[in-house]
């Protein structure tokens, strides 16, 4: 990887320089209003503005070198595929499927879990899960349900 | 006196059975997020924030301040044991705590570092004792201009004084202002950025923010990081007395700690991660032998921990006097206690001197907690550092999952904390450190706030900013900061030396 650039500054900076464009863009649906009397929209457009500033003299100062990206793409998928099926499952079947399934996918992040070990975790997680949060503490879920 | 009434008058509130048990429940979590590497205080914290929802105001900042100090105490145990840091604040203990490991003088070690924990807290405590009502009359003279003008130097501060690029800090400010300006316009009542969301209207939800940005990110980050090690020795009561010597040797060195940790928690941006390395610098720098340091010198363990654990309770002090969080934990902090309703700032002390004093009381108790559960029940945090992370880390997603949902009951808010998590973790990748996108996520909704208070009261001159002699001053030492932090980083960058391994602070 020889490139000019350090290529997490030029995407890090990129993604600054939309995310406050489109604040600032979207800050003139609102009312800006004058200095005096501020509309709810002249400060966003004031801080949207100043990030797409910072975000093109991340970009414009960016130097080749510093260490290489290591994104770590098999904990980065398992983890939130785990947070996805847990948001996925836990209405229409209740926290003990939403956990076992969770557990299970996080799980895979680590190279070094086994199938079997992971099931025995998942099994205890969910059961534990419920009883902690479900009777302990009575937060209003179900522990289990067919999806009706 | 009356400073020493309230402070009875506190202890008596931090004294009661259930803030009792509140308060050991925070410093036992403490210990055990500060042992365990890959999970710091911050992300627990985060992930206890709903449970203070159903507790009164007091007894919950009372917990969750227990998580963070109690932390620092866990923190320097997998220094010694593992040479791996518990936390951010504890790396500089291993470079002599693990030497004397090896040496089989863990527990000496240990008991050492407890004891300078205890003495730098104490000594922290009483910092913010004597300091926070001057701080408060101070702070009354303060207008909306010289309120905004403070937040800005925390900001600044707080994204600058990093290692590495000073500009992704500041971004990251940005980016958290901008966040947390989504939901209603309080003085409008126009709803902003909501992309048509009608859960979005009360604005996003901390926690799910903090958890992703921290809980969920740094999972990804330390999966494959954290590896367990088979700790060296056992450790016995018998083994932890230091010898006559050792302890000579340490009073100088915890009493300096102390004084640079007590200094630097207070200050906006800095924290016990560069109090702690600050004050191994300044005792190998003052030391007769500068060459036994990084071989098992006790003045390297003392001082640092000394250092962090003063510079966590001084951390309070702008929190709860100014309302004005240094960083992001205490940023977290602040929210808890804002969603009961309570804004913490000038008006806390006077208004709701139970809480303010009960927490100093809570903080002397939950001290010596920590010692306690760190001499004699030392035994436990060593067998709980052989639970392989493998295990570990599903727990906390499941936890994170499920403590996200029950904020609200809604599935919305697991969504935010997934593209959160996604967001920090890439970011993360790219060297933007999430801890300023948290402080500007509380503070960027203030800071509006009084901005347009100081614009009408001034009639919409913006001169106002300078012409008050409070705001005038901060907004220099504002500028100064920020020239400085660029400055240095481009020499710095121009020479090719990386900045020292002052590593991620704000946690």
């Amino acid at each position: 990887m020889s490139s000019r650039y350090n290529i997490g500054d030029i995407l890090g900076g990129g993604f600054l320089i939309v995310v406050g464009l489109w604040f600032a863009v979207a800050a003139y649906k609102y009312n800006i209003g004058t200095l005096l009397n501020m509309g709810p929209g002249y400060f966003p457009r004031m801080v949207g503005v100043v990030t797409i500033l910072i975000g093109l003299a991340i970009v414009l100062t960016s130097r080749r070198g510093g260490a290489e990206l290591a994104m770590s793409w098999r904990a980065f998928g398992a983890i939130a595929a785990s947070i996805v099926v847990f948001g996925v499952l836990l209405v229409p079947f209740g926290l003990i499927p939403a956990t076992f399934a969770a557990t299970c996918a996080a799980a895979y992040a680590d190279p070094a879990s086994r199938p079997v070990g992971t099931l025995i975790l998942a099994a205890i997680l969910s059961v534990a899960m419920s009883v902690i949060f479900i009777y302990a503490l009575s937060l209003p879920l179900v522990a289990i349900r067919g999806p009706f | 006196m009356d400073t020493l009434t309230n402070v009875f008058d506190g202890l008596a509130v931090a004294l009661s059975w259930h803030n009792l048990a509140y308060c050991f429940f925070g410093v036992f979590v403490g210990t055990i997020v500060g042992v365990l590497p890959g999970i710091g205080a911050l992300a627990t914290i985060s992930l206890l924030l709903p449970i203070t929802f159903y507790m009164d105001p007091g007894s919950a900042i009372i917990m969750l301040a227990g998580v963070y100090y109690g932390a620092e105490y866990g923190g320097s145990t997998s220094s010694i044991l593992l040479n791996l840091p518990g936390g951010p604040a504890s790396a500089v203990t291993c470079l002599d705590g693990y030497p004397m490991s090896r040496q089989g003088r863990a527990g000496v070690a240990l008991f050492s570092t407890t004891i300078a924990s205890f003495i730098g807290g104490t000594l922290g405590i009483i910092a913010m004792i004597v300091l926070s009502p001057s701080i408060v009359a101070l702070a009354i003279a303060f207008g909306p201009e010289d309120y905004f003008a403070v937040m800005l130097l925390g900001l600044i501060a707080a994204s600058t004084i990093t290692r590495g690029n000073p500009l992704k800090g500041l971004g990251m400010v940005c980016l958290g202002v901008l966040l947390g300006g989504v939901g209603v316009d309080i003085n409008s009542g126009v709803q902003r950025f909501d992309l048509g969301f009608l859960q979005l209207a009360e604005g996003i939800s901390i926690v799910a923010i903090a958890m992703g940005f921290f809980g969920v990110s740094e999972i990804i980050a330390s999966v494959m990081d954290v590896r367990g090690q088979p700790v060296v020795q056992k450790v016995t009561l018998a083994s932890m007395r230091p010898t006559r010597d050792e302890t000579m040797r340490s009073i100088a060195p915890t009493l300096r700690g102390s004084g640079l940790g007590g200094l630097f928690g207070a200050l906006p941006g800095t924290g016990p991660t560069i109090a702690s390395f600050l004050s191994y610098a300044l005792e190998k720098r003052v030391a007769r032998d500068p060459g036994k340091f990084g071989k098992g010198a006790i003045e390297g363990i003392t001082a640092p921990e000394a250092a962090n654990n003063a510079a966590v309770q001084t951390a309070f002090i702008p929190t709860l006097t100014l309302g004005i969080p240094g960083s992001a934990t205490m940023a977290i902090m602040m929210g808890a206690l804002m969603i009961h309703g309570i804004e913490p700032g000038p008006g806390l002390m006077r208004d709701h001197p139970d809480i303010f004093w009960g927490l100093v009381g809570s903080f002397w108790v939950g001290n010596i907690m920590l010692v306690i559960l760190n001499i004699p029940m030392i035994g436990l945090w060593v067998r709980l550092l052989q639970i392989p992370y493998t295990i570990l880390y599903p727990c906390i997603v499941c936890l994170i999952c499920i403590g996200v949902y029950s904020v609200n009951n809604s599935v919305f808010d697991i969504g935010v904390v997934l593209i959160a998590g996604i967001v920090g973790y890439v970011l993360r990748v790219f060297d933007f450190e999430p801890a300023p996108l948290i402080i500007g996520f509380i503070l960027g909704p203030m800071m509006e706030e009084n901005l347009r208070r100081a614009m009408v009261l001034s009639r919409g001159d913006p001169l106002v900013l300078v012409q008050s002699p409070i705001s005038a001053t901060v907004l220099a030492v504002t500028v100064g900061l920020l020239g400085w932090a660029l400055l240095s980083w481009a020499r710095n960058r121009q020479s090719g030396e990386t900045v020292a391994a002052i590593g991620g602070e704000h946690v």
